[in-house]
């Protein structure tokens, strides 16, 4: 598969599915974003990136129980994959890389 | 949640349309928990609206049901981009045809989306506030002697008295507007007095207002902030105006030099849409009484137009209820023995700014019928667009036989074609939509600049205009493209392709002629109102409201203490430039009107109404009143001697308005002698009658100052004015206006739907004009041969123009038939609301009539002529 690209929104999707754990299902995750980001996300945005990442590997997913507050259907629960967690090291790794090879001096800029 | 609300059944079926399978349970249980879950946060109404809004943005590829197969589906991927291209080349290809489209459709969606956001505009006002729906405006209607009425006027210890009454009502309020006021505000330091004249936006309210209405506070608690005496709210924008950035809170300011005010609070600036007029401060009610002589907050004797009652109800309570019960309570309060009915009515929040029947503190309504016409307008102009379409199309369609039918002959079925066609339409709808899109900004400011709407619109990519646009792209795309499409992809392909033209059927009914019959009858009705509105308008301003309007200034009185409007009136005096001044409680023509009840035993009538003028001697001089019999007031005269009109006199029984000199009559049980009779003049806009009425004095109650001028040497005049005003009121801003600039005002909403009317129907006629040119260039170009033929025979330039115009004339003739009783019907219904009214001219529809045949002429004839001129060699030569 070689590197796979990990968008910025996707990024944020990946991340809410693990911090939610066990609870990780599109409306959850549209609202924990909203929670912890303040955007305002749409839950198609979430479908969308949900589905490209289960596609990709990242994401595997199951069925959970019906429940009555969703008119009586299942929802799907995502989980990380290794592979998931792997692309989200590196990401990560490659930012805190990246962010400490900027020189001190790009910050100072009251002395130019 | 009590019980599960039914998920919209439109939306749900698209949904379900296209999502696959598969995904249906886990998507559509998403969207429904969110449903559910905004149901109980938002209500049913927005939960059911963001639901469709979620809906649509879930038609995404992850969502689609997989295609089946090439065949069935209208959307299929190879064929779509071979048709695009298509599309595209045969639109590059005829390109006056398209700019001819594009130019007319893009017009016509500018006017539609220009219209849909003046209507939203419109019917936004007040609909913010969380509990506008139940949010009432106490209104009455009455019928008296001199017939129905309707008004928002309110009573002083209305909302009191309904809140001891009926325990059921949540919450009531009472405001008042206060006309203008001067703010005078001393700095403790140097005790330097600054003042600012507040024209507009003072009001009075009771202490619950913050509660029921939502405006903003930024300082100040919503519950008490105007509930102690002598204590004011003021607005964002006036606190920084008054006090730069200093705390404004527990500050000093004065109103109208006698009456101090404590700030304790500052709100929001109200946003542009209310219809609630308090935009400057607002001050504890109680404290009216400081300022105003009338009111009396106990007293149901007196019923103003600038007080207003406001009542808010519990959720789900049925105010019609209410209103049976107030049959009761009117009784009880009122004495109704004068009237022939007599109801409060509960006017809902959110209908104040389109319901016609009733003022608005100061300002008029818009009716909902004025909008009403404005979106019909918008239609009948996006319909000559489409009509300019399908006639175009049509007309080219038999260029395009080949090519239909080589595709035909290849294999491609009529559904094929027709998506083929639509496709065509299509990206024509669509560059039109991004040109109106991309002027849209510059159409809104200029229509600004002509109309004062009552809030500014803006312009932005709002959801609601997204989805508008989108109704629009598919109604044009359907309407326009449709009938074409069929027509095309019916051709028979052995036909088109052996033949080379396909004559048409001469002679008959026939589509495309019905369909610039039809663009004719909307031009035709749009001239003739264009006509009658300009004449009706033209008629306020130049017939007689039998006073002068010119030459006259009129200056609020900020008192009306007598000595000091004896001591203007000297001043005034002083300069030949000032012909005559004098000082009443109203101009001669007012929104506003004051009557009172009056006997007179001796002709057998009692109480009927009469309106009331009440002014000094001058009054008639200066506003040109002119004197039928009798004499004028002088100041010696008592109060007993008046004035009255010539309906007055009518109304007596008395035809001569000498025989009514030294008539008696009474009024509030005192004897009134008629000492004079003057013409009638209108007392209120030209939409009402004139009644009965009188002029009378009352020294002290005197609260405009109407001042002649010469005319000449306005500028001095004007400082003479100013200068005698600053020696009499030194502590008060100096202002001033044109009468007749007043009295225009009045009509401003008759001028807006004036030019309203002259900008659509002019752009209509235009769309209709450049599809007729298009139109003539295609038949031009179809009957190159037979022109060239009918030249060799002898025909001259004038018979051929004329083949091209007879037909056209015959269709004038028939849109004229149709369009002259549409117009008469519609104009007659608007005219109706003058009760002085211009009568329509027959001769104003032949008028249309002509003006749309020389219009067509101009546009037929041209293209006609340069036919004709072609020299007959160059297009009989190849054969």
């Amino acid at each position: 598969m070689g590197r796979t690209y990990l968008g910025e929104f996707e990024e944020l999707v990946l991340l809410t599915v693990g911090v939610l754990y066990e609870d990780a299902y599109a409306v959850s995750i549209t609202k924990e974003i909203i929670k912890q980001s303040g955007r305002s996300v749409n839950v198609s945005a979430v479908h969308k990136s949900l589905y490209r990442l289960e596609k990709k590997g990242m994401l595997k997913s199951h069925l959970g129980a019906p429940e009555s507050r969703r008119g009586g259907k299942r929802k799907r629960i995502f989980s990380i994959t290794p592979f998931g967690k792997t692309a989200l090291d590196e990401s990560a790794d490659l930012r805190t890389k990246l962010r400490q090879q900027i020189p001190e001096i790009a910050f100072k800029w009251n002395i130019i | 949640m009590k019980e599960k609300a039914i998920i919209p059944r439109i939306p749900k079926a698209f949904f379900k349309w296209y999502c696959r399978r598969d995904r249906y349970e886990e998507l559509h249980g998403d969207l429904e928990e969110f449903y559910y879950e905004r149901i109980a946060e938002m209500g049913l109404a927005k939960a059911r609206f963001r639901y469709f809004l979620d809906v649509l943005r879930c038609f995404q590829p992850y969502a689609w049901k997989k295609t089946k197969g090439i065949q069935n589906s209208i959307i299929n991927r190879p064929m779509l981009y071979n048709d695009l291209k298509s599309s595209i080349r045969i639109l590059n290809r005829n390109r006056s045809y398209a700019l001819i489209n594009v130019l007319g459709l893009s017009i016509g969606i500018i006017c539609c989306l220009a219209i849909f956001l003046i209507v939203r505009m419109e019917t936004s006002f007040d609909n913010f506030h969380a509990k506008a729906d139940r949010i009432y405006r106490l209104v009455t209607h009455k019928e008296t002697s001199n017939g129905f009425s309707a008004s928002a006027s309110s009573f002083y210890p209305a909302a009191k008295t309904l809140m001891n009454d009926f325990p059921d009502i949540e919450n009531a309020l009472v405001t008042e507007y206060y006309d203008g006021g001067i703010i005078s505000i001393t700095d403790p330091d140097s005790s330097h007095v600054r003042r600012f004249m507040e024209d507009t936006g003072i009001g009075f309210a009771t202490s619950s207002f913050f509660q029921v209405f939502d405006f903003e506070l930024l300082r100040g608690n919503e519950n008490n902030v105007i509930s102690n005496p002598n204590s004011v709210a003021l607005s964002e924008s006036i606190a920084k105006k008054y006090f730069g950035d200093d705390n404004p809170i527990g500050k000093t300011i004065r109103l109208d030099n006698t009456l101090d005010l404590e700030v304790t609070g500052i709100y929001e600036d109200f946003p542009s849409n209310t219809d609630i007029p308090f935009h400057t401060m607002i001050i504890s009610f109680e404290s009216i009484r400081e300022v105003s002589q009338f009111a009396n907050l106990e007293s149901w004797n007196i019923q103003l137009s600038s007080i207003q009652t406001f009542v808010l109800l519990p959720e789900n309570y049925d105010h019609e209820q209410l209103e049976i019960q107030l049959s009761g309570f009117s009784e009880k309060y009122l004495d109704l023995s004068e009237y022939k009915s007599f109801n409060f009515i509960l006017q809902p929040l959110p209908e104040i700014h389109t319901d016609e029947r009733y003022s608005n503190y100061y300002q008029l309504p818009v009716s909902i019928e004025s909008m009403k016409s404005l979106m019909l307008i918008g239609l009948l102009i996006i319909l000559t667009a489409c009509i300019n379409f399908i006639n175009l199309s049509t007309a080219q369609s038999l260029k395009r036989g080949k090519s239909i039918g080589i595709r035909k002959v290849l294999g491609s079925n009529k559904s094929g074609l027709v998506a083929h066609f639509l496709m065509e339409t299509s990206i024509i709808v669509l560059v039109s939509l991004a040109i109106s899109f991309a002027s849209m900004g510059l159409v809104l400011d200029l229509l600004q600049k002509f109309l004062n709407f009552s809030a500014p619109i803006h312009f932005s990519m709002s959801g609601e205009l997204m989805i508008f646009a989108g109704i629009i792209f598919l109604l044009v795309v359907v309407t326009a493209g449709l009938y074409p499409a069929f027509i095309i992809s019916r051709f028979h392909p052995l036909q088109v392709i052996k033949s080379r033209f396909v004559h048409e059927i001469r002679g008959g009914f026939n589509l495309r002629k019905a369909l610039i019959v039809v663009q004719f009858v909307i031009s035709q009705a749009l001239i003739i109102g264009v006509i009658i509105v300009s004449q009706q308008i033209s008629y306020f301003s130049k017939s007689d409201p039998g006073f002068e309007k010119e030459h006259i200034l009129t200056i609020p009185l900020p008192e009306n203490d007598t000595r000091k409007t004896t001591l203007l009136k000297n001043e005034l005096g002083n300069s030949p430039l000032v012909v005559s001044s004098s000082f009443a409680m109203s101009e001669p023509m007012t929104e506003g009107d004051l009557s009172g009840y009056y006997n007179c035993e001796e002709k057998g009538i009692t109480k009927e109404l009469v309106a009331l003028k009440f002014a000094d001697e001058d009054y008639a001089e200066t506003f040109g009143i002119e004197l039928l019999a009798g004499r004028s007031r002088k100041n010696t005269d008592s109060v007993k001697n008046v004035l009255v009109n010539e309906a007055f006199v009518h109304r007596l029984g008395i035809m001569d308005p000498r025989d009514a000199i030294g008539m008696k009559f009474q009024m509030s049980g005192r004897d009134r002698t008629i000492i004079g009779v003057v013409r009638n003049f209108n007392t209120q806009t030209f939409h009402k009658k004139i009644n009965p009425m009188l002029i009378g004095s009352l020294p002290g109650y005197y609260y405009t100052g109407g001042v002649k001028i010469s005319g000449k040497n306005v500028t001095e005049t004007l400082q003479h004015i100013r200068k005698s005003w600053e020696k009499v009121f030194p502590e008060y801003i100096f202002d001033y206006e044109f009468y007749d600039k007043t009295i225009s005002r009045y009509y401003e909403g008759e001028q807006r739907v004036s030019v309203l009317f002259r900008i659509f129907s002019f752009i209509s006629i235009f769309i209709s004009c450049i599809g007729l040119f298009g139109l003539v260039t295609f038949m031009a170009e179809q009957k190159e041969k037979e022109i060239g033929i009918r030249k060799v025979l002898g025909a001259t330039i004038r018979n051929i123009i004329m083949l091209f115009s007879r037909e056209f004339v015959i269709m004038i003739a028939i849109a004229l038939i149709i369009s002259t009783p549409i117009a008469w019907y519609l104009m007659n219904n608007w005219l109706s609301d003058f009760a002085y009214r211009i009568t329509i001219n027959p001769a104003l529809f032949i008028g249309a009539g002509v003006l749309t045949l020389v219009l067509t002429i101009i546009t037929v004839g041209y293209k006609s002529y340069r036919a004709a001129m072609v020299d007959p060699v160059n297009t009989l030569k190849d054969e």
